[in-house]
């Protein structure tokens, strides 16, 4: 057992953006501008946060109020991309998957 | 285009190989982008969608360094919906939100090939030396011959 710790290859994390190359080739989570957020495999990512996922999910969530009932509905728009280029100036946050859904 | 801003791109390959590191010292900020959306062009349409909820679809003609994007035979559907075509489409890179890319094409070994060609740097030799260099020469030439001349009286080499 101690033989196997010695060989574990260490990755440096060194700044914020090593964080997000841990994530790589896995399913992440980016939260972004305008009430979007996106679930998909990242690929590739750079220093401006734009990143390239495959089987990319987005969800657009927007607010209606009734006039009636003055009641706040919640409603999500979900379009499925297959590959997806996303320009980093949109990106809020990126994490792993939130497993509430 | 003289900005080189020191960009660590990583990527993996689809097929589960080992952890690629790839440093490299680009000359355009946007590479990783503008080698995407070049590769794209012409090929197939790719649909670009706008901040501004709108989009585009269209072929890519040209990409600069700041992913500013020139497209032909663009259809363009604006925020209401409302359909317009367009011979030519300029898109200025602030504006782009996503990009589709189109199916059939492996991303991230498009990358890895532009990369590849970019860190093949050829070294140039200098085919002829300048004056300067030719005259420093020939002044080195000259004194290691004056000292290497048998000096009368002194027999230190």
């Amino acid at each position: 057992m101690a033989d196997d710790l010695d060989n574990i290859p260490s990755i440096t994390v060194k700044e914020p953006l090593d964080l997000v190359r841990l994530s790589l080739d896995e399913r992440i989570y980016v939260k972004m501008r305008n009430d979007r957020e996106i679930r998909g495999r990242l690929h590739a990512y750079d220093q401006h946060m734009n990143m390239i996922l495959s089987d990319a999910e987005e969800t657009i969530t927007t607010v209606e109020i009734d006039e009636e009932t003055y009641e706040e509905v919640y409603r999500t728009t979900k379009r499925n991309i297959p590959m997806l280029f996303v320009r980093g100036d949109g990106v809020i946050l990126v994490s792993p998957p939130m497993r509430t859904s | 285009m003289k900005k080189c801003p020191r960009v660590i791109i990583e990527t993996r390959s689809l097929f589960n190989s080992p952890f690629v590191l790839i440093n490299v010292l680009i000359l355009s900020v946007g590479l990783k982008c503008k080698t995407l959306v070049r590769e794209v062009r012409k090929n197939k349409h790719t649909l670009i969608d706008l901040r501004n909820e709108s989009s585009v679809t269209g072929l890519i003609k040209h990409v600069d360094g700041q992913m500013n994007v020139e497209m032909a035979s663009v259809i363009f559907y604006d925020p209401q919906g409302r359909v317009h075509k367009f011979k030519d489409f300029y898109v200025s890179s602030r504006n782009i939100r996503y990009v589709h890319i189109p199916e059939g094409l492996s991303s991230v070994e498009l990358i890895k090939n532009q990369l590849a060609r970019l860190q093949q740097t050829t070294v140039r030799e200098p085919k002829r030396d300048n004056f300067k260099t030719i005259r420093a020469k020939r002044y080195n030439e000259e004194i290691l011959r004056s000292l290497n001349e048998p000096q009368p009286g002194s027999s230190k080499s």
